[in-house]
């Protein structure tokens, strides 16, 4: 630095620092409750994966040991790919259902207001509640919807028994619980679309579906970028919906455990915290990975140019 | 200048937030926080506190019930917080672990300078249960041993006598297809799968078998015995006579049995004041029908103190009102469980004397011990998802048998490590 630029500036650097002090303070609190409450946790979470720590005797050093029982340990990789399937799937079933009611949500007709709030009441509702009322939906034996198909006489399958419809049960409730959250960022996307493109189009004689595919879905990509990375790393955590539909009965959760919840059963079940904290550890990576390659990959299909 | 500030107030902020988390009034008053799930004993543990209270006016005694699913996480967190409750509810699974890790306070130093306290006053079964190297980790509060509840009305329907001592397997099998009726959605029997202390711990007993032996080294779950106990249940099972598991997970047997669509039912004597107010004179109690062997799984509640616990003489005395002889009488009249000392049986046995409850203190003399080791918890819910596995048709039964014993030795070779 030199001599010039010291002498010049103490004006200016006085006021610009009296604002930098009440920008500090006035972020202050955000910033510690993150480092507090997320940022240490998360470092002495990444620490504690390299022990063996039950929550009570002081932490031992144990090097790699958790990671490699993880890969060692059948239930790890398959709550790994049950987590993946999970997200695969329901991510994107979302996000088209998504997308096509908030085009049709988009029109001028009367009781919208109406019809906008019935699909935003899921996201709204406790995961619990709805976790419970489709438990019930679902019972074998007395549940409302295998009344009616036995009403029109169709077979009433064991929605979470059978291990190859159990996953796609859950996968239903999920999509219905979040549908509303996207539908109402979509919408947003929407109509931040110019008019001005319609009426170009119309002028050129381009039909709906060609309006549809040319001007409305290239530029609600953005929008739909975001929905996609937000709704994966949610569903990469799915836990609540699981545990409350089925987290008291060991042998329907086996087929359908997911990461999240392998972390809470080693560390608040067994309390092997270390254990736990190399499982959320992994996750934080693969999420991490997951994110990272979406947004390479964002070049190919995303238009910025709205 | 600017920096100087700022790092003052970033300093005030911390130590507030520091501070607020950790504070801990220490008033004039002393307290002592109490620990337990099951909110139905409120008025007997109301009542041992106002006994302790008269001798202690100035401690406050604080009650927190937290229901069974989050009990022992909330505990276990709070505890390895350093923090707990200072006198609290344990159980037979969980019991080793607490002990062997200290969580819980040896009483044995307190029992000794104590003339007010025996262990020859409780129940044996309940002495072994809580005791880790010979040694009383948790004082007996009340015992629940299982025994057979039955529906008087479908058993008259039918015309059939009720279930006595003489009753063995094959009985359950030719009366409960007697009494099972699909049409009307009644079945015979609870071949109970979706609780393992109710259900096949007490068949796998009976037929000779054992679910962990006497070292805590290997699993029995393997055995012949055990598969035989499990092949019964499945007969029961196909032949329609008990619900399904699937029926079973998604609607509990103890519900099914309260409205009257399950005419037999094992089950812990805990259960029988509710079963009472549901059924009422309908219900009926007997000893559990025998195997190759009589008998019944025997397991019970008992009261431990936080092993960091600052007030350990007004904790132990607290534990002291709550198993004492008064103790024993107030739970013993409200007619939740086996009062944990032998003599007070008969007061329990008098709570309801409609029923024929004298059935469950017999049952103490031919009971057998609940399974557990250290990390019992473990091994329970590899064992259970196994089990009902194979009973929902996910593998054989051999299969998953074969597995829970691999699972559960692996278990057990490590607690011998650890130790």
């Amino acid at each position: 630095m030199s001599d010039s630029k010291v002498l010049t500036k103490p004006k200016k650097s006085r006021r610009k620092r009296k604002e930098a002090i009440w920008a500090y303070l006035f972020i202050a609190p955000v910033v510690l409750g993150l480092f507090l409450f997320y940022l240490m946790p998360a470092l002495a979470s990444f620490g504690l994966s390299f022990t063996s720590w039950n929550g009570i005797n002081p932490p031992e050093f144990i090097g790699l040991d958790n990671l490699i029982r993880l890969f060692q340990t059948d239930s790890f990789i398959r709550s790994m790919v049950n987590t993946l399937v999970f997200t695969l799937i329901s991510v994107p079933l979302a996000v088209m259902l998504a997308t096509g009611i908030a085009i049709l949500l988009n029109q001028k007709i009367k009781g919208m207001v109406v019809y906008r709030t019935l699909y935003f009441l899921p996201v709204v509702t406790m995961p619990v509640a709805v976790g419970m009322v489709w438990k019930w939906l679902y019972n074998t034996d007395y549940g409302l919807l295998n009344y009616i198909l036995g009403l029109l006489h169709l077979p009433q399958p064991a929605w979470l028994f059978d291990p190859n419809i159990a996953l796609i049960s859950v996968i239903v409730v999920y999509v219905w619980m979040t549908v509303g959250n996207n539908i109402i960022l979509i919408l947003a996307g929407l109509q931040g679309i110019s008019e001005t493109y319609y009426e170009a189009a119309e002028i050129d004689g381009a039909s709906k579906l060609k309006q549809l595919f040319t001007i409305t879905i290239p530029l609600l990509t953005p929008t739909l970028f975001f929905v996609f990375i937000t709704g994966m790393i949610s569903s990469l955590q799915v836990f609540d919906l699981i545990f409350i539909m089925i987290g008291d009965s060991h042998v329907l959760l086996e087929p359908l455990r997911t990461l999240v919840y392998g972390v809470y059963e080693s560390g608040f079940e067994y309390s092997q915290m270390g254990y736990a904290s190399a499982q959320a550890f992994l996750l934080f990576l693969m999420i991490l990975v997951i994110t990272i390659f979406q947004f390479a990959f964002q070049k190919k299909w995303v238009h910025y140019d709205g | 200048m600017g920096k100087r500030v700022y790092t003052i107030f970033l300093m005030i902020v911390f130590v507030g937030i520091l501070t607020g988390c950790g504070t801990n009034t220490e008033g004039g008053t002393k307290t002592l926080e109490v620990a337990l799930w099951d909110e139905k004993i409120s008025g007997a543990v109301d009542a041992s506190i106002e006994e302790f209270n008269k001798e202690h006016p100035d401690v406050e005694v604080n009650v927190t019930y937290t229901p069974y699913p989050n009990y022992f996480t909330k505990l276990r967190t709070s505890i390895g917080g350093g923090s707990g409750p200072d006198v609290f509810w344990m159980n037979g699974p969980n019991f080793s672990e607490y002990a062997s890790n200290g969580l819980i306070k040896d009483l044995e130093p307190f029992i000794e300078g104590d003339n007010d306290f025996s262990k020859d006053a409780y129940f044996d079964s309940m002495i072994d249960l809580y005791s880790h190297e010979d040694h009383l980790y948790a004082a007996p509060y009340f015992s629940d041993i299982v025994g057979l509840f039955y529906n008087k009305k479908l058993f008259d329907e039918a015309g059939l006598d009720y279930p006595d001592e003489t009753w063995t397997w094959k009985d359950i099998e030719e009366k409960g297809e007697h009494l099972a009726d699909q049409e009307e959605g009644v079945y015979g029997y609870t071949a109970y799968v979706v609780s393992n202390q109710a259900g096949y711990y007490n068949l796998i007993s009976q037929a000779g078998g054992y679910m962990i032996d006497e070292d805590k080294t290997h699993s029995g779950f393997n055995s012949p015995e055990a598969q035989e106990a499990l092949a019964f249940t499945q007969e029961l099972i196909d032949q329609g006579i008990s619900p399904s598991v699937q029926t079973q997970i998604e609607n509990h047997p103890r519900d099914m049995f309260m409205s009257g669509m399950i005419a037999m039912h094992p089950e812990i004597s805990v259960n029988a004041e509710m079963f009472y107010s549901e059924l009422g004179d309908d219900l009926g109690v007997a000893p559990l029908p025998a195997g190759k062997e009589e008998g019944s799984i025997a397991h019970g509640i008992g009261w431990a103190m936080n092993g960091d616990t600052e007030q350990e003489e007004l904790a132990w005395d607290l534990i002291k009102h709550l198993t004492g002889e008064k103790g024993n009488q107030f739970i013993a009249e409200s007619g939740f469980s086996i009062p944990a000392q032998e003599a007070m049986s008969d007061l329990w046995v008098e709570s309801m004397p409609e029923l024929d409850l004298q059935v469950f203190i017999d049952a103490q003399e031919v009971s057998f011990p609940y399974p557990v080791s250290q990390n019992t918890i473990q091994w329970q819910d590899i064992e259970q998802a196994e089990i009902q596995g194979a009973f929902l048709g996910y593998k054989s039964m051999k299969e998953a048998l074969d597995n829970v014993a691999r699972e559960m030795d692996l278990i057990l070779e490590s607690e011998q490590i650890n130790e």
